[in-house]
């Protein structure tokens, strides 16, 4: 996916990269940047945080329920944040000498095709269970939220091809038959080696303690518990002492932290009273 | 009334580390430090407990600190007194207080306040605080108000309802006078020479004491500037009675053991975490300094060179007399002390422990070992956050251990660090 993105980028010369997360863990999903040093999970996690925050605030001076797009511009760049689904939005970081009028097109272009990528994932009963696991889990629901596709996943359902802003193919790409992914030009662009769902995990990312792996993102699937803690990582200050902070507050051990699915439902009650206090928040919405 | 009216009251301990603002025990302490302890004690008792705990040491030391202060200037009045309380409080970097008082209470305000004002600027971007960061101004008001309207001591109760750390426009508290509450023995310049023993000598003394002579003679006339605030060394710097931290860190410790003594462990982890974070921050923070470089020369790394930093500002801070009696550089760190500013008081208000007491002194030793073996000094480092979270990434390859301790009957505190058997 990050060769994808990368053609992507090839029609738009000012971006610079995109940060795909899922809502509310804001947990990332798929990254491409210019900057291969890009941290792609802070990233994500401040592209999700202002997405939430903003909602928050159009939500206190305003009656509309409606979620559209976030634009933050500073001197040195023009990000646009958009909701994909309920559960997930693109963060495009655009060069701030692009005209903001183009921008909107590209990012109303890109994020089109996004939800039509992810649509195809959702869609696909068969990848969701391959994601999962070897072997389906009895407790996994059919029709997870957000998935990953991993290495082995199957072939996606083709969206449709990009009808605007022609991205031209990378000059290495051989031909192929195999159809092109959802924001690909037609046809002859396709790269054929990998099926969409292998594009769609992306580049390999390093290790990271505090983050899922990439192919095990499904945020309704895994324990509350689990996720929880996720965010709580993810956003509790101090982050060398919050696990210990944690511990203190809800008297639940750090070993048995260390093990959050094995919580009970009392001490995951505590658990979210304690992460909503620590971070100062009336809602995680975990 | 002029600010510097503290200065001549300050004096100190030096075969001890021990300063003190008219007879009152004292340290300077960054914002890094007060706000993490803080914090760890409401997250053992809860917000609202640990609030009570954190306002009742405040009042009972700061009490003290005023009332022998009034003596020694003559303010009898409680205009003057009132005028007194807030010009000291400016001076030890507390903030600005105007205090509108009276025999049944009254009111207090302030733009700036230490707690407050620090925690905004350090997590106010990250964390929406519910509750008001500035029970030490609350329990300082109480204090003012029982020595200006000649009250019982612990009988004004003071409440914080506005709190700049909560987003209010400022910050603003209320008295009123209840029934007084049980106070404990003093806890003054006696107490705290009773509890110290015989001076100790470490290596590399002959490098170590001009510099805590230097800085004593900086620190003497540290003053809070218009806000009231002391900002220095990048840090916001207060001056605080030490009975502060530790009656309310033991309260705390107490609670605990009595209420969830399994979370007791974690507590002392995170008493040590408070001093770890001192250390890195504030003898960083010093060390990095123009000030420090006026007086010392710029860091150049040397394990050395380091460790006689250390033991130079923890002496001039009122950490206490710390001695290293063996360093190997990397591997190995004994550090001495005839007492430290928790024990003197351990052994005078809690008595005897089967355990060593000296959470803030184990962590800042460890701390010290990491300083001297993993912060590139002559590189300048920026000491920020994430420099932090580096450093503890994988773990420390270190751990302390207070060996001896004054709160169990040992003739000094000790606290040896050594490498860990399994890397983390």
């Amino acid at each position: 996916m990050k060769d994808d993105f990368g053609r992507m980028a090839l029609g738009a010369p000012a971006l610079q990269s995109i940060i795909l997360v899922t809502l509310p863990d804001c947990l990332l999903l798929k990254q491409w940047s210019r900057d291969d040093d890009a941290d792609g999970d802070s990233a994500a996690a401040h592209v999700g945080g202002a997405f939430r925050s903003a909602q928050d605030a159009l939500r206190a001076v305003s009656s509309s329920k409606s979620t559209g797009s976030v634009t933050i511009e500073t001197d040195e760049a023009l990000v646009v944040i958009s909701p994909l689904a309920s559960d997930a939005a693109s963060g495009f970081v655009f060069d701030r000498s692009a005209p903001l009028g183009l921008v909107r097109v590209q990012v109303a272009q890109l994020t089109e095709h996004l939800k039509g990528l992810l649509q195809s994932i959702r869609g696909s009963r068969d990848l969701s269970a391959d994601l999962s696991s070897p072997s389906p889990s009895p407790s996994a629901p059919a029709n997870p939220t957000v998935v990953m596709a991993s290495p082995r996943g199957p072939e996606l359902p083709q969206p449709s091809p990009l009808s605007v802003a022609p991205i031209p193919p990378p000059a290495s790409t051989p031909p192929t038959a195999t159809p092109a992914p959802a924001y690909a030009p037609p046809a002859p662009a396709a790269p054929p080696a990998q099926t969409a769902a292998q594009r769609f995990q992306a580049s390999p990312q390093p290790p990271h303690a505090s983050s899922p792996s990439l192919s095990a993102v499904d945020t309704k699937a895994r324990p509350r518990s689990v996720r929880l803690l996720e965010f709580f990582r993810r956003y509790a200050p101090d982050p060398h002492a919050s696990m210990l902070r944690l511990s203190l507050r809800t008297g639940i051990s750090l070993d048995q932290l260390e093990r959050p699915e094995a919580l009970d439902e009392a001490q995951v009650e505590v658990l979210a009273g304690s992460v909503r206090d620590i971070l100062g928040q009336d809602n995680v919405g975990v | 009334m002029q600010k510097d009216i503290i200065v001549q009251h300050r004096d100190c301990m030096p075969e001890y580390g021990m300063n003190f603002v008219a007879d009152v025990p004292t340290v300077f302490h960054c914002h890094h430090f007060n706000l993490f302890w803080d914090q760890t004690i409401d997250d053992a008792l809860g917000a609202e407990l640990g609030t009570v705990i954190r306002t009742n040491a405040s009042r009972e030391a700061f009490y003290d600190l005023l009332k022998n202060l009034c003596e020694r200037v003559g303010a009898t009045s409680p205009a003057d007194r009132i005028e007194l309380a807030s010009t000291v409080f400016s001076a030890m970097g507390q903030g600005h207080l105007t205090l509108d008082l009276n025999a049944q209470g009254g009111r207090a305000a302030a733009d700036y306040l230490h707690y407050g004002h620090s925690w905004k600027e350090k997590y106010g971007g990250q964390v929406r605080r519910k509750d008001p960061a500035d029970a030490v101004a609350a329990g300082f008001t109480a204090a003012a108000c029982e020595l200006a309207f000649s009250l019982q001591r612990e009988s004004v109760r003071t409440r914080e309802v506005e709190c700049t750390a909560k987003r209010d426009r400022h910050c603003s508290f209320t008295s009123e006078v209840l029934e007084p509450s049980p106070l404990a023995g003093p806890m003054l310049r006696d107490q705290v020479q009773a509890a110290c023993r015989a001076p100790i000598r470490g290596l590399m003394e002959d490098r170590i004491q001009p510099i805590v002579d230097g800085l004593r003679e900086f620190t003497a006339g540290v003053l809070g500037d218009e806000r009231g605030l002391i900002q220095a060394f990048g840090l916001f710097v207060s001056q605080h009675p030490s009975t502060y931290y530790n009656r309310s860190g033991y309260d705390a410790y107490r609670h605990v053991m009595r209420t969830a003594p399994q979370s007791a462990p974690v507590m002392r982890q995170l008493l040590r975490e408070a001093g770890h974070v001192c250390a890195f921050n504030t003898f960083g923070g010093i060390m990095l300094s123009p000030e420090w470089e006026g007086l010392v020369g710029t860091p150049s790394g040397d394990p050395d060179e380091t460790l006689v930093a250390c033991l130079a500002i923890a002496r001039a801070l009122g950490f206490g007399h710390w001695a290293a009696t063996e360093f190997e550089p990397g591997r190995r760190l004994v550090l001495q002390t005839p007492a430290s500013y928790e024990s003197a008081y351990y052994v005078n208000r809690e008595g005897r422990s089967a355990n060593a007491m000296c959470f803030f002194l184990q962590g800042v030793v460890l701390a010290t070992m990491q300083l001297t073996d993993r912060v590139p000094w002559a590189e300048r480092p920026q000491l920020t956050p994430q420099f932090y979270a580096q450093l503890f990434k994988h773990g420390l390859p270190w751990q302390a251990e207070e060996t001896h301790c004054l709160s169990r009957g040992d003739s000094h505190c000790e606290v040896v660090v050594t490498r860990r058997e399994v890397q983390p």
